[in-house]
């Protein structure tokens, strides 16, 4: 049942990688707007939840990479197998992949947006999709290694941008972060929830570990990763609350963007004109890794030609984006996503882990006894 | 393989030219619109003035100005777009007034429809205009070529180093929508033949309730914390200051002293009856006193800082006094409340309710650092 190595070495890459992967992967569109849904659950609090949201992930990332140990380094698809049986093994991984071509069509679809409300309005939809899919397929048909070196430079632009947003710190009230803690648990734990759709992604650590050369060090670098994303939200959060006043920010879309449109340079009045269609570097890593990772599960388990598939997932995505009309849709798709992407990153990662543990438990236990 | 990659790349190519071809705007084909006016009409009506850069090099004036009479302010652009010879953008206005009447029947429609726009940047000066700003905006200076952009940069001018407190779009927006502060704008007066920031307006949500002048202005930026190296002149009774004075006179001595820097605290000290206390740290200059004051003493100098802080402290009382009258929260007391107190629930009403009942306390204290080059 278990998977021979059938990735060739060339294929494998360090462990430090993961640095640039997964972040990446992370970081997207959510990232645009994803502080009002927060503050509508825990106010002024919605730090913490962003905090409790970072912690979480990293206790679930632990417990991905320990369910990979203790699977024989296999990825998601094999782990399936072993433990569900061929079947419904099989059955889950196609939910799995499900999840991630909706999740690229909503990445597709929210960028689309972003571009048409802020810089092109009257920008068709087909058109900026085709040229995100073409881009996907290209990197997809590369492999892990072009995947990898667009997040790279996507790594950069983040930390780059991350940079600009000291500018609207001189519109602060620090004080709209008083009194700490003046919401209740369920608040809390509520906001920490939406942060859904902005913080998932980490899981294609089920899918990349196999690859990484240095196993031991995965652990720590995957955690180093997730830290670098947590705290970056956590930056953008804090600077949201302390910029935008109480009902101002229930208000606005994309809370991020418009951090950017108070920046004022003498040789570029309105940066965010430039930020949003940069932003393309970032989104796209994150769009051909999840490709990446459905072409791998339909070879795998259908054994489908990977071409093929490749440009079937991206008529797929291309049609599915041109579908979803106006706002409220997208919104839809995303909240739909965010509540997903809670039960496929947190709780069933939790699930296999401790079925993982169950089932070593029992073959340990059928060993004794028939010894 | 190869034929394939070949393929991609043109797919590529042509994308990249395909993406070229959206929206072009050629800048000599646009009438950039730098500073707009808003008169509130009778029956909801706007009468929206717009200053266009003339895009004909040849003529003497820099800027022309165009008006019309519309429903929304959007509905003005299409009429002004058909009365020029180029199409009108919005993306450089840099200045939006509105006068007092629209003032007072509230500009949030106004406000919020320029942030609808993804074009109009939050660094958007607002301002009020002491009378209609058709007129403010239309008329003829002699020695102003281009009054759109003379406005941006004499209100620029006056925030960055003298006691005009913020008022971008982002300022007023958060300061309404926030549950303790209210927005404050500058006002323009026409004067002759040239402009001038005659005051600043205070608002009550998005109406405005009231206006203070220049010297209260000052002291509102230097409770809000924003105040910057600025001269404020002080009058100080004669009698107060006699054991130093070398002549003996009846009347004041004005004094004139800069901000160098200063910290303000604004405290809850009481929750029933409401009460803040404000202490403000002031470090002084001294620039000029109308008479001639012994420094050579050590006590002197205390007695001087002494009066500063008091004749300040009347006059932040006076001020702060005022805004209660009008209801206006435009220091900000009740961000501190809001701050300061756990599962307060605090809403607008609220606060404005308990804040007219509040007692404020002032409290200054002047550090005399020098007194220029000589004593």
């Amino acid at each position: 049942m278990t998977n021979p190595e059938h990735t060739p070495a060339k294929y494998h890459f360090k462990a430090y990688m993961l640095l640039f992967l997964i972040p990446s992967v992370q970081i997207g569109v959510g990232i645009f707007g994803f502080q009002r849904y927060i503050y509508k659950e825990s106010g002024h609090d919605a730090w913490i939840s962003v905090i409790l949201a970072g912690i979480v992930t990293h206790i679930v990332m632990w417990m991905m990479i320990t369910t990979m140990k203790k699977n024989n380094d296999d990825d998601l698809y094999d782990i399936h197998c072993t433990l569900f049986g061929k079947w419904i093994g099989n059955a889950l991984s196609v939910v799995i992949m499900l999840y991630f071509i909706t999740n690229m069509t909503a990445i597709v679809r929210t960028y689309i947006e972003a571009v048409q409300s802020w810089i092109f309005p009257d920008f068709p939809t087909w058109l900026l999709g085709l040229i995100l899919v073409v881009l996907m397929v290209y990197g997809s048909l590369g492999g892990i290694r072009v995947v990898l070196q667009l997040s790279f430079i996507s790594f950069i632009m983040i930390a780059a941008t991350t940079i600009l947003f000291y500018y609207p710190l001189q519109y602060a009230d620090w004080r709209r972060l008083l009194p700490v803690y003046d919401t209740t648990v369920q608040h809390l734990v509520a906001g920490a929830m939406k942060m859904g759709f902005t913080i998932a992604g980490f899981e294609v650590i089920f899918f990349l570990y196999t690859l990484v050369k240095d196993k031991d060090k995965a652990l720590r670098y995957a955690q180093g990763s997730i830290l670098f994303s947590n705290l970056l939200y956590l930056i953008i959060m804090v600077i949201s609350i302390v910029y935008f006043s109480e009902n101002q920010m229930p208000k606005t879309i994309w809370g991020s963007i418009n951090l950017l449109k108070i920046i004022k340079y003498p040789f570029l009045e309105r940066i965010e004109f430039i930020a949003i269609p940069f932003w393309m570097f970032v989104v796209l890593p994150g769009f051909m890794m999840l490709a990446w990772i459905l072409v791998r599960g339909t070879t795998r388990i259908f054994k489908w030609n990977q071409k093929l598939t490749i440009y079937g997932i991206a008529a797929v995505v291309l049609i599915a984006s041109t579908c979803f009309q106006n706002r409220r849709q997208i919104d839809q798709l995303n909240d739909y996503i965010g509540q997903y992407s809670v039960v496929i990153s947190y709780y069933y990662p939790c699930l296999l882990f401790i079925m993982t543990y169950v089932r070593q438990w029992w073959k340990d236990h059928k060993g004794s006894k028939e010894s | 393989m190869k034929s394939m990659w070949k393929i991609a790349v043109l797919i590529i190519i042509s994308l990249c030219l395909l993406v070229g071809c959206v929206g072009t705007s050629v800048l000599e084909k646009l009438g950039l619109s730098v500073a707009v006016g808003f008169d509130g009409l009778p029956n909801n009506k706007l009468n929206v003035t717009s200053v266009i850069l003339n895009p004909t090099t040849e003529s003497a004036k820099k800027s022309k100005v165009i008006s019309t009479i519309a429903n929304s302010s959007k509905g003005a652009r299409i009429k002004i777009n058909s009365m020029i010879s180029h199409s009108s953008v919005s993306g450089q206005i840099r200045v939006v007034i509105f006068d007092d009447q629209l003032g007072k029947a509230g500009v949030s429609d106004v406000v919020e429809n320029l942030t609808r726009d993804p074009f109009l940047g939050d660094s958007i000066y607002l301002a009020m205009s002491n009378g209609s700003a058709h007129e403010l905006l239309s008329h003829n200076y002699p020695q102003i070529p281009d009054i759109g952009t003379h406005l941006y940069e004499m209100i620029q001018q006056h925030i960055e180093d003298d006691w005009v407190p913020s008022c971008t779009v982002q300022d007023y927006r958060s300061a309404m929508y926030s549950i303790g502060s209210d927005a404050v704008l500058p006002i323009l007066m026409k004067k002759d033949d040239s402009v001038e920031i005659s005051g600043l307006v205070l608002f009550r949500n998005d109406k405005a309730v009231g206006t203070i002048g220049q010297s209260e202005g000052y002291l509102l930026k230097l409770l809000r914390g924003k105040q910057k190296e600025y001269l404020q002149e002080i009058g100080i009774d004669r009698i107060e200051l006699e054991p130093h004075l070398v002549s003996h006179k009846g009347g004041k001595v004005r004094v004139v002293i800069s901000n160098i820097g200063s910290k303000v605290r604004i405290r809850l000290t009481s929750m029933k009856p409401l009460q803040f206390q404000v202490h403000v740290h002031m470090n002084v200059e001294l620039q000029e006193i109308t008479d001639r004051y012994d420094f050579s003493k050590n006590e002197a100098k205390k007695l001087l800082e002494k009066k500063i802080g008091e004749e300040l402290q009347k006059e932040t009382d006076q001020l702060i006094q005022k805004l209660q009258r009008m209801n206006s929260d435009a220091v900000g007391f009740g961000n501190v409340y809001r701050s300061s107190v756990r599962n307060a629930h605090l809403t607008r009403d609220k606060w404005g309710e308990k804040y007219q009942k509040a007692k404020i306390q002032t409290q200054f204290h002047v550090n005399l650092i020098r007194t220029g080059t000589i004593e």
